[in-house]
């Protein structure tokens, strides 16, 4: 699959969906299709077994890369990981800061 | 001599250079293209990446054997087989590295070369080819970048993190950060991340990188390949940032580049050794098209 420039760049201009967050939950956790059944209220951490605490640096270095985000150390809290709806709001406030 | 159509045996061989001896794997390719000689050298990216990168590497050089290109793999010293402690490792002598490695990829024969910089490795690649001597140099026709870091610093603190992430359930104000990891290096204090001591050289180094400022010289074709396993892939946007700043900046390139994103895991963050077949299926036809005489 190649590249598309026009409709790349278009992402870059809206804000990630928890849709789009729960993505890379399922990229960088390597759910499969337990994925499929997420929402905004599922709760993560301490419920999903693979989201240990390497895996919670692994999901904000993908955070930062795939939405463009800058995450500092002292934002990283417990709280925002705690259900889908947390985190994809974390994400946009970041966006929005 | 008979070889088979999949990669020759691989072969370990130990380079001298001013810092120690440097390992390096050898995949010869299975016939030489008519021209002369192609190889592709490796340059690793950091610290855990390069292990998990391995089982990739091995099976892109099968195909490259297949495509009548070498594979050379250089262990950067302090890392792998090579001399030295990750604590005795300078970007410096990563960079001779390089250059060890390519000299030696043509004393095999190789008349025309592909860097492929992985993660790290793409700017390790990329500061090395700019101070490169003309030899060197003109012998690079191409670079392959994988998923390349774009902030040194960036990545640097990605990695610490994986220090911290034990406290995460601790109240913010007593937790350690990166800050205060990177104020303790600074007076003095040892730091081991995952296994791996980091040096306030190494630290300082790699802090100031910036992709931004590692333009390309214009005369190798650059392929910037990235992996997504998303259904729709696309460029990070980070990434789209520094390519236009290649393409239109103050510094613009008459590079080549030729970005594109394939389906695949992030194979060089997963625990477990996973492999993106179509990164390699890629790699092997840029590398093919570049480097055929």
């Amino acid at each position: 699959m190649t590249y598309n420039g026009t409709q790349a760049a278009r992402r870059i201009q809206t804000m990630p969906s928890v849709q789009d967050v729960i993505g890379l939950l399922k990229d960088t956790l390597q759910l499969g299709d337990r994925a499929q059944g997420f929402s905004d209220a599922t709760r993560l951490l301490g419920h999903v077994p693979e989201l240990d605490s390497l895996a919670v640096v692994n999901v904000i270095t993908a955070l930062e890369e795939r939405f463009g985000v800058v995450v500092n150390d002292d934002e990283i809290s417990a709280d925002a990981f705690e259900t889908v709806g947390t985190l994809h709001t974390f994400v946009v406030e970041k966006l929005n800061a | 001599m008979t070889l088979s159509a999949d990669a020759g045996p691989p072969a370990g061989r130990f380079l001298d250079t001013a810092h120690g001896r440097i390992f390096c794997m050898h995949w010869p390719a299975a016939e030489a293209a008519a021209g002369g000689g192609a190889a592709v050298v490796v340059v690793p990216p950091f610290a855990e990446e390069m292990n998990r990168c391995r089982r990739m590497w091995a099976l892109l050089a099968g195909q490259l054997a297949s495509a009548g290109i070498a594979t050379v793999i250089p262990d950067l010293h302090g890392t792998g087989e090579s001399d030295g402690d990750f604590a005795d490792a300078r970007w410096e002598s990563w960079r001779e590295d390089v250059g060890a490695a390519c000299d030696f990829a043509r004393q095999q024969g190789a008349r025309r070369i592909a860097l492929l910089g992985v993660r790290l490795g793409a700017l390790l690649a990329l500061d090395w080819l700019r101070r490169a001597h003309e030899e060197a140099r003109t012998s690079v026709a191409q670079i392959v970048l994988w998923q390349p870091v774009l902030d040194g610093k960036q990545h640097l603190n990605q990695f610490l993190r994986l220090k911290l992430a034990a406290g995460l359930r601790q109240a913010a104000a007593t937790r350690e950060t990166t800050g205060t990891l990177r104020e303790k290096l600074a007076l003095g204090e040892r730091l081991e991340v995952a296994g791996y001591e980091i040096t306030a050289g190494m630290l300082a180094a790699v802090d100031g990188l910036d992709a931004r400022a590692l333009v390309p010289a214009a005369a190798v074709r650059v392929d910037w390949l990235e992996v997504s396993p998303s259904e729709t892939p696309a460029l990070l946007p980070a990434s789209e940032r520094v390519i236009e700043a290649w393409r239109t900046g103050a510094a613009a390139s008459a590079a080549r580049l030729e970005p594109a994103v394939v389906r695949g895991e992030p194979f060089w963050a997963l625990q477990e050794i996973t492999i993106a077949p179509e990164l390699n299926t890629r790699t092997r036809d840029v590398a093919a098209k570049a480097l055929a005489a």
